[in-house]
């Protein structure tokens, strides 16, 4: 499913709504629908995936919020580069939090690394990934004899 | 009048997803299910908080488009 085809849906309901008085619901419908318009040739689970990240950017502490973006970038890499570059600059985000978020994204953090270093680190961790993915497709494609 | 709540807006798509689901549509009725679930963590939140951090969203990023061509 594509995003135009889960704002049509979004907009159904919204019709159905309306037409037996939900307002506000279809009004916060519409808008939702709206603010996902630029996803319509995307996958329907990045519009989710949206949804989930904003909805997480409210409710966790910014570390956390930064975490959830960075794993849901997957390997997408000029996203993961952007929001690495994001945190790397966000003076919200101080060197404990960002000792957090290399835990968890790399599974280890030195306590005494420098912040230039856990960037590192975590920028490691996603080429390993990459370099995991591809390593799994070659591996696939070889023919066996 | 009170500001309407992400988890009451849940409820509606719940039931639309239930909807979807008893008359066979199983793509829409998932697809629902997934946008209730993805704001379910903002339950306690205003509808009006986060469809304003998705409209930010929205205009912040570029088009993400990886679809098909």
């Amino acid at each position: 499913m594509r995003g135009h085809q889960l704002r049509e849906i979004l907009s159904d309901i919204r019709e159905a709504i309306s037409g037996s008085g939900g307002t506000k619901h279809a009004e916060a419908l519409d808008r939702i629908q709206a603010a996902l318009a630029d996803l319509d040739h995307a996958p329907a689970s990045d519009a989710i995936a949206r949804i989930d990240t904003n909805a997480a950017g409210l409710t966790q502490p910014a570390w956390e919020a930064k975490l959830a973006q960075l794993q849901s970038a997957g390997l997408n890499e000029p996203e993961f580069l952007r929001l690495l570059d994001e945190i790397a600059n966000d003076k919200n985000i101080k060197k404990a939090d960002l000792l957090k978020i290399a835990q968890v994204y790399v599974g280890y953090a030195d306590k005494k690394a420098s912040t230039d270093k856990l960037i590192s680190a975590i920028k490691t961790r996603f080429y390993g990934k990459i370099y995991d993915r591809d390593a799994d497709e070659m591996a696939k494609r070889a023919t066996p004899w | 009048m009170a500001a309407l709540k992400v988890a009451q807006l849940r409820i509606t798509l719940d039931a639309f997803a239930a909807l979807y689901s008893h008359a066979g549509a199983t793509e829409q009725a998932e697809a629902v299910r997934a946008v209730s679930h993805a704001l379910a963590r903002a339950d306690k939140l205003s509808v009006d908080e986060i469809i304003q951090a998705l409209e930010k969203s929205a205009t912040k990023s570029p088009s993400q488009s990886s679809g098909e061509h």
